[in-house]
């Protein structure tokens, strides 16, 4: 029976529905344990201090160890540091490594593998990690030069343990004992100033202290203090004992340290919870989107199954059955299919969540074992959400379409609101045109197309369902690419970056010479990159972004600026900022407001090659000049030189050079690359061509693509199937007339001619309207679900993909008109013209 | 040679576990000009006969009209023969709900004939002019009586100018008075047409008064065929 | 007062934009126990008229009495308990329900009204529905399809489906029967057997009102009373010494 196939159908959709909301919901959950599992038994830190200037050479930057050790011993025994349950002095710090002779940036952390007694420890007493493979520090590691490689590196390398990095400016060479993963780093991030870093950019390695301290060449020191407070201790009391803390070694011990990073603060964790949200959004609705359209199937295939079903019931009330009663029978139905749709959701919802949590877990690559649990919470929730959509889809059109006198029913016409004629506003219009078609020709299906609101309304809509969730799917797709494609062809001026491992303050020197000196090089800039948290003078809230100072004095900025449209017009003003869209609105600037940055400020100069110095943190204020939607939402622009001028630094100071080319082919760029490293190689950290940054960022955003992979899929199966119930369904009530017309000699293809006429405008209607729809969606999705701030979609929808949506909506349109149709063009002649229908 | 010949015509269905005969070797020959009504109450298989006749059901044995063997006609050539011979009456008068009166009747002429756009038309009205109907023209079949959407469909019937006019019941769903006139229009308008045989098919032995012939059915076999003295439709009543 | 009274009932459909009077003052009055039939050609207002009784259908004016319930005021839902608790309805097109077998047919209509079950006795589910059962495969024997009680009604020829709906009538065991055109998709033989049958089982003794509406004037002789309808109106009501079913012939 085809009711049962599309009652099937719809209670697979529920499934569907049903299903997902359990698997993603629950992803989450588990996906949330996971991560506070982890930070449990690997002992996160409740915040860390670093010193003033962790990568500096003086007293600013580096404590001695035993110092420090018996410093904190004392803050531990004090009324402030009551809460401290442990601590560990460690080394934080950026560096330069090469994996296999490429460059690589990164970071090392180095903890003491003797503990206080003197005996060997493998892990840290806090922020400790989990091995993945290999071996972890042994007794005979402490001075050796032997590490142990973070995941997300060891990932993107395919790095094996007993392997060689080289590590630091002199590339020390060093084995590989294992590889891990840290709570630290569940994601590959190090700092707010590099949001989303490639992986080439931003890589960790685990190393005993003394090596460090050997290879860094501070004999005895640390420059990171790591505390786990008491668990029960919330954020502003954690935070007040790190400001204690600060104080008591500022104030009392005279060291300089920086500001303490809280739990949540903490880098990587914070920007994990903020992907979490918006794809917990996504898990939200796309079940809901499901549901409703799981709703809409049953309410139409409901609503016309009532009204073939007319005689019986009909008869049903003849013998004595009541309303309320019938209501209830086809009721029942719709309840049954949810329950079968219900339960097939829930069992496979629950059974797919064993298989999918981990595997979300590992695609936004995080290096621990995923917890998962048996959530019945959600089993109930589930349950509730796949039977509120069969009672909704059941208990309206049945309650509509049934009449109260038995009479009426049995009396009632099938196509009732399909057998009135009338000529239509838009008939009339051609008409008024001599335009007419014949009889036999166009006339029918224009006709048809409007002979009732209802009928063509439930069509088109099936049709601006499909259309509008298959372009939204792939509008998905198509805005990240887009996104993508902007940031790296227009926005990001260049053909290849050089990223310098300590910052040089002779870099105008550098970049001209490379302009001048490198045949090929066209044009030349530089940039200093850092953080910063700016705060608005208006709303005093503050953000902490990436703070990209660009050189402008080379007539040649290395960043295209596409500005928004705001009054007063957006303009690169090296006296004022630019920022990314997500900064002014959490900000709540316009142009033309004011916003202090807090930069630091040089007070004494230690060394300038490399740069060593003593700072101070100001607040600058700024006049916002522009507002640019980039890829990267989170960012600041300023102009070098008024940068370099309020922070007092000596030289051209930058970390990053921009170089453009004449002619960038693939040969080129390898040479000038070899050039440059050949030339200036003490200093440069690593050399990146456009090409391979948005491969490294294009691969940092697969998980996503994985998702909408599979949104996409649903919709253009759940589309066609939607369609094609409604045709389906229009043809079957047709099939009286259809019969007539055959009887009186109709040849075949004219029915086909006509009834695919009409399919093909109300498809084209419909999808006129699905684009529109599909537009709204995509924006909802992208823009209102998706919004993330450190990286923005642009909004894109190609022609292609318009035209897609509707050839393959026009593709199940006609599959769905071929099977009713063969059947009317076989029905019984005598028996269909003479079926009683008044 | 006669319009229509039927030898051994036999139509047998399968119902549940019986076999049921709902034509039962019926051999039959009929001029064109006449008015034959098939009488015979219900289950007797006179709508059976008609179906055959019409080409819109199958059967055993040899159907020929107008000298052309139509039992061995495949799908196409059944409904080209349809198309260009036969015009049909329903019980429930079928004219299609999205179509004015005059363009249902204009569908049929258009479909049969071919005909310039405005000859096409000019004859459509004739039609419906001879039915009585012409100022009702552009209304639908919704906006008309059951008696006034049988006389459309009579029109659309005749206006093919068939050899075979089909009517199956025509005034079953009719009132008496609606009725009569619907038989009156059908009676005075195959008169004008002395290459149309009409076969009109009824339960009703009043009716039958109309016919120039009239064929008993009982039980899917021929009681007994008895040329007649028709009578004028609207001296009937029932 | 008599069972069943008319008075001056009309009744009025909306087809499209025209309106059709299907009763146009209808005044009559019927006997408890009597076999009445309603005559008349197609289109004269029969089944409307039919369906006034039963309570399927209400009039536009006029009154329809009951034993002395003014069922034309009732509501829907009050005449839903009337229909439930008077009435067995035959159609002419069987009106059985697909999807249901012939017993489940029946069953249908018995779960309807319910059965008396002895609260001492095993009151179960199980219990009720079984003796459910048996009274449906007894009401299907009476008619004689006592081998054919899990055919689907496409499996079943139009005389035995139509029985099948007269056992789903009568198994409700109700006060009045109406059967509408039950011979009329019939042939000669077997029509006239489904009216033995209706006879048999209503006869004079269970004192149950039978209403046949038919176009067939052959049937006429069958009933105590004879109402012959004409477009909506009444042209004859008379009774008469019946002739028993087995001797009709048309």
């Amino acid at each position: 029976m085809a009711h049962k196939l599309r009652f099937l159908m719809i209670a697979l959709v529920i499934a569907t529905g049903v299903m997902a909301a359990h698997v993603m919901i629950s992803a989450f959950v588990h996906l949330d344990s996971t991560y506070t599992g982890a930070f449990k038994k690997h002992a996160m830190a409740s915040f860390t201090l670093q010193t003033a200037n962790p990568s500096g050479s003086g007293s600013d930057a580096w404590i001695d160890y035993s110092n420090l050790t018996r410093i904190m011993n004392e803050f531990s025994n004090t009324e402030a540091g009551s809460d401290v349950e442990d601590f560990e002095v460690r080394i934080v710090y950026d560096t330069a490594f090469r994996v296999r002779g490429n460059q690589q940036n990164g970071r090392i952390v180095a903890f003491n593998t003797t503990d206080k007694t003197g005996t060997f420890r493998s892990q840290p007493s806090v922020n400790g990690y989990r091995l993945l493979s290999g071996n972890g520090f042994s007794q005979t590691s402490e001075y050796r030069n032997v590490c142990m490689v973070e995941g997300h590196l060891a990932e993107y390398w395919k790095l094996e343990p007993n392997e060689f990095i080289e590590v630091g400016d002199n590339y020390i060479s060093f084995q590989i004992l294992g590889t891990i993963a840290s709570p630290e780093y569940l994601m590959n991030m190090g700092s707010y100033a590099d949001i989303l870093p490639s992986p080439r950019r931003f890589g960790v390695i685990f190393m005993p202290l003394r090596t460090a301290q050997g290879v860094l060449n501070v004999e005895g020191k640390v420059n990171e203090i790591s505390v786990k407070l008491n668990d029960i201790l919330s954020k502003s009391q954690r935070e007040q004992v790190a400001s204690d803390l600060k104080k008591f070694l500022e104030d009392e011990k005279g060291l300089k340290m920086g500001e303490p990073i809280d739990f949540d603060d903490q880098v990587s964790y914070y920007l994990l919870k903020l992907d979490i949200e918006e794809a917990r959004e996504m898990g939200i609705m796309l079940p809901i989107l499901l549901l409703g359209m799981a709703c809409g199937g049953l309410y139409i295939l409901l609503g016309r199954m009532v009204v073939a079903e007319r005689k019986d019931i009909g008869v049903s009330q003849a013998l004595g059955y009541s309303r309320n009663a019938i209501i209830k029978q086809y009721l029942g139905i719709a309840i049954v299919v949810s329950i079968v749709g219900t339960l097939i959701g829930t069992i496979f919802g629950v059974a797919l969540s064993g298989v999918f949590s981990p595997t979300y877990v590992k695609v936004i690559s995080i290096q621990f074992p995923a917890v998962v649990t048996f959530e019945w919470e959600l089993v109930i929730v589930g349950i509730f959400l796949g039977l509120i959509t069969g009672f909704i889809g059941g208990y309206f059109p049945v309650k509509s379409a049934i009449q109260a006198l038995p009479a009426e029913s049995l009396r009632f016409d099938p196509s009732r609101h399909i057998i009135a004629g009338r000529i239509s506003f838009a008939e009339k219009f051609l008409n008024k045109f001599h335009i007419r078609f014949r009889v036999t020709g166009f006339r029918l299906p224009l006709r048809n197309f409007f002979r009732s609101k209802r009928r063509t309304f439930s069509s088109v809509f099936a049709v601006i369902i499909s259309v509008s969730i298959i372009s939204m799917a792939w509008g998905m797709m198509e805005s990240m690419d887009y996104g993508l494609r902007v940031q790296y062809t227009i926005v990001e001026d260049w053909d290849l970056k050089l990223d310098f491992s300590e910052v040089p303050t002779n870099t105008s020197v550098i970049s001209q010479a490379i302009r001048n000196n490198i045949d090929g090089v066209s044009n030349s800039t530089y940039h200093l990159l850092s953080g910063a948290t700016l705060t608005s003078a208006k709303s005093s809230v503050s953000k902490t972004t990436q703070l990209i100072g660009i050189n402008e004095s080379d007539g040649y900025l290395g960043h295209t600026f596409r500005f928004i449209n705001t009054k007063p017009r957006g303009e690169f003003d090296p006296e004022g900022v630019v920022l990314t869209v997500p900064i002014a609105e959490k900000l709540r600037v316009k142009v033309g407001d004011e916003v202090q940055l807090e930069i630091p400020r040089l007070t004494s100069l230690v060394s300038t090659a490399p740069l060593r110095a003593h700072f101070e943190m100001i607040n600058v204020s700024f006049r916002v000049s522009g507002l640019v939607d980039e890829f990267n939402g989170l960012v600041t622009y300023i102009g070098l030189n008024r940068l370099v001028e309020v922070s007092n630094f000596p030289g051209s100071p930058a970390n990053t050079i921009l170089i453009q080319l004449d002619d960038p082919t693939d040969t080129n760029l390898e040479y000038v690359r070899s050039e440059i490293y050949t030339r200036y190689n003490y200093n440069i950290r690593n050399i990146y061509t456009k090409a391979e940054q948005s491969s490294d960022l294009l691969g940092l955003l697969e998980a996503l693509y994985w998702v909408m992979y599979v949104i996409a899929l649903f919709a253009v199966l759940l589309a066609v199937a939607m369609v094609y119930n409604t045709v389906y369904i229009n043809l079957q009530e047709q099939e009286r007339e259809l019969a007539t017309l055959l009887t009186i000699g109709t040849p075949n293809r004219h029915i086909i001619r006509n009834i695919t006429i009409e399919n093909t405008v109300i498809t084209i209607i419909g999808s006129f309207f699905g684009l529109i729809f599909g537009w709204f969606l995509l924006w909802f999705f992208m823009a209102v679900v998706l919004d993330m701030e450190f990286f923005r979609i642009i909004i894109f929808m190609s022609d292609n993909t318009r035209f897609f949506s509707f050839f393959l909506t026009l593709l199940g349109v006609l599959f769905a008109e071929y099977f009713p149709l063969r059947r009317a063009l076989n029905l019984n002649l005598a028996e269909a013209t003479k079926e009683r229908v008044v | 040679m006669s319009l229509v010949e039927l030898e051994n015509v036999q139509r047998v269905y399968q119902m549940g576990h019986s076999k049921i005969y709902a034509l039962k070797n019926i051999s039959l020959k009929l001029e064109s000009g006449n008015l034959v009504v098939c009488l015979g109450p219900s289950g007797s298989g006179k709508t059976t006969l008609l179906n055959v006749l019409g080409g819109i059901d199958k059967c055993e044995g040899k159907i020929c009209i107008a000298g052309k063997e139509i039992t061995r006609f495949g799908k196409r050539k059944l409904s080209r023969f349809r198309r260009k011979h036969v015009g049909f009456i329903f019980q429930f008068f079928n004219l299609l709900p999205v179509y004015s009166a005059l363009e249902n009747v204009e569908y049929a002429v258009e479909l049969s004939q071919k005909r310039s756009r405005n000859e096409t038309r000019l004859k459509a009205e004739e039609y419906l002019k001879a039915v009585g109907l012409y100022e009702k023209k552009d209304m639908f079949p919704s906006q008309l009586s059951g008696g006034e959407q049988q006389r459309v469909a009579a029109a659309r019937a005749l206006a093919k100018e068939p050899k075979l006019l089909l009517c199956d019941e025509p005034t079953g769903e009719l009132s008496v008075k609606e009725g009569r006139l619907v038989l009156a229009t059908i009676q005075k308008l195959v008169r004008t047409r002395p290459d149309t045989l009409t076969v009109l098919v009824t339960h009703n032995r009043k009716i039958s008064e109309i016919a120039d012939l009239v064929i008993s059915l009982r039980s899917g076999t021929i009681d007994s065929i008895t040329p007649q003295k028709p009578v004028d439709a609207m001296e009937i009543t029932w | 007062m008599a069972l069943i009274t008319l008075r001056d009932v009309q009744k009025e459909y909306r087809l499209g934009e025209t309106i059709t009077k299907a009763l146009n003052g209808v005044s009559l009055d019927i006997e408890k126990g009597e076999l009445v039939i309603i005559y008349g050609p197609s289109g004269a207002g029969k089944t409307t008229l039919m369906n006034m009784i039963g309570g399927l259908d209400i009039p536009t004016a006029g009154k329809v009495t009951v034993s002395e319930i003014p069922i034309s005021t009732l509501s829907a839902k009050w005449l839903t308990v009337y229909r439930r608790k008077k009435i067995g309805v035959v159609f002419q097109f069987f009106n059985l329900i697909s999807r249901l077998t012939a017993l489940e047919n029946v069953e249908y209509a018995i779960e309807l009204v319910g059965v008396r079950t002895n609260p001492r006795d095993e009151s179960s589910v199980s219990f009720r529905s079984k003796i459910i059962r048996e009274k449906a495969s007894e009401y299907l024997d009476k008619v004689g399809l006592g081998d054919r009680l899990h055919h689907f009604p496409a499996q079943l020829s139009g005389g035995e489906q139509q029985r099948v709906s007269i056992a789903r009538a009568l198994a409700k065991e109700p006060e009045i029967l109406l059967a509408d055109e039950p011979t009329g998709n019939l042939d000669f033989k077997i029509g006239r057997q489904i009216l033995e049958i209706m006879e048999a089982m209503t006869g004079k003794e269970q004192n149950r009102t039978v209403i046949i509406v038919t176009h067939n004037e052959a049937i006429c002789p069958l009933g105590d009373r004879v109402i012959r309808l004409s477009d909506g109106e009444v042209v004859e009501n008379y009774t008469q010494e019946y002739v028993s079913a087995k001797d009709l012939y048309w």
